[in-house]
């Protein structure tokens, strides 16, 4: 279902909802609120970047996307609990989120030679950057999403801990975070020389922050990361998709890095690194970029998502009645960024034209 | 059933001649605009006016509700020194609720001019508000005002009415919201030049919100910003977005004491939509916002 190119008129709507917003619920109206976030991303956009469908995610989505059909959101948030309070403020925060990618984001960035911990990293600080500035806008969105940072120093030491300490250090002020890097980033990330109004001063962050953290041999499985907290969108909005020139340019081993172990802790048996076999048991004498190999795209991690990316079915445009409507001749639409690296431009809903 | 915004001079009550023979003193003087009302320029519409005024080129407000039309044609008035009739249409207006009837009192019948005539006939500026809500007959009545003759033939009366030359025709409308049914019919659009009056730029209206509100800078563009971005809801759920005259409401009830997002509530958000989705982003909204 999706809301916000023509958003779907009511029985009596006229198009234009309901005279004195009458009208009563439609029946698309409870499909996770997802009208509502769609009129919400409308207002905070207001009327800028076009017109941006917003749609509901495939079940078994956990996190919120966007690519070149528009913006998707979770059907549910079910760490929250079904219908809670707290699940309809994520699926705003959610909302805002991708609002704030898509008025302030910098189109898509080259991946390039960096590892999937710096692609992370990088993501984290864009995100914080975008939240940055949509909050100077709107202070509230700030409060909204504050709301659902639940991260503590106290939390285990593990690299989807940290970032989440990150992300919360770098969005609430008030949040003290004695950790080393937490601090660090928090110094580079509201230094006045950081520039807020480019991704390239999180691509540069990130990329510095990403040395620190590798080498604590934090445990990483670009596998299973998800980012945190929920109301955060899996970062495939951000990136290009992996080229030949990143192939060629980054030939990086993964293995390592779903390997890697946190200080002082054994590998799982039988998974020992082929370094320990040949006494060079931590490999701290490499470079760490030698040591990882090219990860799937971050943001292809969930294959639920990826497989609604595969077989996206398009609603179908009916120009006498001016909406979108379900397709009466079913057909599904293959989306693919070429080979090549692209010229850097929009595509679809990001060029200001209406997708699907 | 005619509205006028003033009540009507009493001593208009024994004009039996047409308002010409008795003298009783100004009969304009309810209508005229004693302290200046106020009005914050977002163009040069203030100058426009006053040319089209002074070459007697009738005008017709086009803007969304609640954007200032009335406030500057009142503020017009008072700058030009004139006297404002104003009349309020509605579908149930007739043709005598705006040129006049005669009475039955005790001492017989008598003329009572209304509100076209009395403006006519003693040259105020005549302004209806929402000329498309009136049935389109009734608007015809205005086309021998608004073309080379400025006349008014008062049909039951007999009398054939040389408006006054100070007389001016403004009218106002939506053309936001009407429907075809209740648009205007050419003959009477092309009798009238246009102003259109827009929301002003978001820094200009909260000027104007702290002005009327009696709030402080940060609130009123705070105010602003959830009614800008209200705006971005028109066609998607609102018919409008909130009007300055909602966000001015919400200042004022600030201004009393009410905490900010329950007056933002009260005054914009709930008055807006009953709809449940668009209520929800509203909410949702203001909680950004403020």
């Amino acid at each position: 279902m999706t809301w916000g190119v023509a958003l779907p008129a009511r029985t009596g709507d006229g198009g234009g909802g309901g005279r004195g917003g009458g009208g009563g619920r439609g029946a698309g109206a409870t499909e996770g609120g997802a009208r509502a976030a769609a009129l919400f991303v409308r207002a905070l956009l207001g009327g800028r970047r076009g017109q941006v469908p917003v749609r509901i995610a495939p079940a078994g989505a956990t996190r919120a996307y966007g690519d070149a059909l528009g913006l998707h959101l979770p059907a549910s948030f079910p760490m929250y609990g079904s219908g809670s309070a707290l699940a309809r403020r994520a699926r705003f925060a959610a909302a805002a989120h991708l609002a704030a990618h898509v008025r302030f984001g910098d189109g898509r960035l080259p991946r390039g030679g960096l590892r999937p911990i710096q692609i992370v990293l990088v993501s984290l600080f864009e995100d914080a950057r975008v939240e940055c500035l949509a909050a100077r806008e709107l202070p509230g969105l700030a409060r909204l999403w504050a709301g659902l940072h639940t991260a503590e120093p106290t939390d285990l030491a593990t690299f989807p801990a940290l970032c989440a300490r990150l992300s919360r250090a770098l969005l609430v002020p008030g949040y003290e975070d004695p950790h080393p890097i937490v601090r660090k980033a928090r110094a580079l990330f509201f230094h006045p020389d950081h520039p807020l109004g480019s991704a390239q001063g999180s691509r540069r962050l990130g990329s510095l922050l990403g040395n620190d953290v590798g080498q604590m041999r934090l445990a990483f499985n670009a596998k299973d990361y998800v980012v945190e907290p929920p109301y955060r969108d899996d970062h495939r909005l951000l990136w290009h998709e992996p080229s030949v020139d990143d192939d060629a340019s980054a030939p990086l081993e993964e293995a390592d890095v779903e390997e890697r172990v946190a200080p002082g802790e054994a590998p799982a048996p039988g998974r020992e690194r082929p370094e320990a076999a040949n006494g060079n048991p931590a490999g701290r004498d490499r470079p760490l970029a030698g040591r990882v190999r090219a990860a799937p795209p971050i943001a292809a991690v969930c294959d639920e998502t990826a497989r609604a990316r595969d077989g996206a079915t398009y609603p179908e445009w009916d120009y006498r009645i001016g909406v979108s409507r379900p397709l009466r001749h079913p057909v599904t639409g293959l989306t693919r960024q070429p080979l090549h690296r692209a010229p850097k431009r929009r595509r679809g809903w990001q060029a200001t034209s209406r997708a699907g | 059933m005619t509205r006028v915004v003033a009540a009507a001079p009493a001593s208009l009550a024994g004009d039996d001649d047409g308002g010409g023979g008795v003298d009783v003193g100004d009969p304009l003087l309810p209508y005229r605009i004693a302290a200046e009302p106020y009005y914050r320029a977002a163009g040069e519409e203030i100058a426009l006016f006053a040319t089209a005024y002074a070459a007697r080129v009738p005008i017709m407000l086009k803007g969304p509700t609640g954007c200032g039309k009335t406030r500057f044609l009142e503020h017009m008035a008072w700058r030009l020194g004139r006297a404002l009739v104003t009349l309020a249409c509605h579908e149930d207006l007739t043709a005598s609720d705006l040129v006049g009837r005669y009475l039955l009192d005790a001492a017989g019948t008598r003329w009572q001019d209304g509100p076209l005539t009395l403006a006519a006939r003693h040259g105020a500026i005549c302004y209806l508000d929402e000329v498309v809500e009136a049935r389109q007959d009734t608007s015809v009545v205005i086309h021998p005002l608004t073309d080379a003759r400025r006349i008014l033939p008062l049909e039951k009366k007999g009398e054939l009415l040389t408006a006054h030359p100070d007389f001016l025709l403004v009218v106002s409308y939506n053309p936001g919201y009407q429907n075809v049914m209740k648009d205007l019919k050419a003959s009477t659009r092309q009798r009238f030049g246009a102003l259109e009056l827009g929301y002003p730029p978001a820094q200009v209206e909260a000027e104007i919100v702290a002005h009327e509100a009696s709030v402080d800078a940060a609130l009123a563009a705070r105010l602003v910003e959830l009614g800008v971005r209200t705006r971005a809801l028109k066609g998607h759920g609102l018919d409008e977005g909130a009007s300055t005259r909602m966000l001015i409401h919400a200042g004022r009830l600030a201004a009393r004491g009410v905490e900010p997002v329950t007056a933002a509530r009260v005054a914009i958000v709930s008055p807006l939509t009953d709809d449940p989705d668009v209520g929800e982003a509203l909410a949702a909204l203001l909680d950004a916002c403020l």
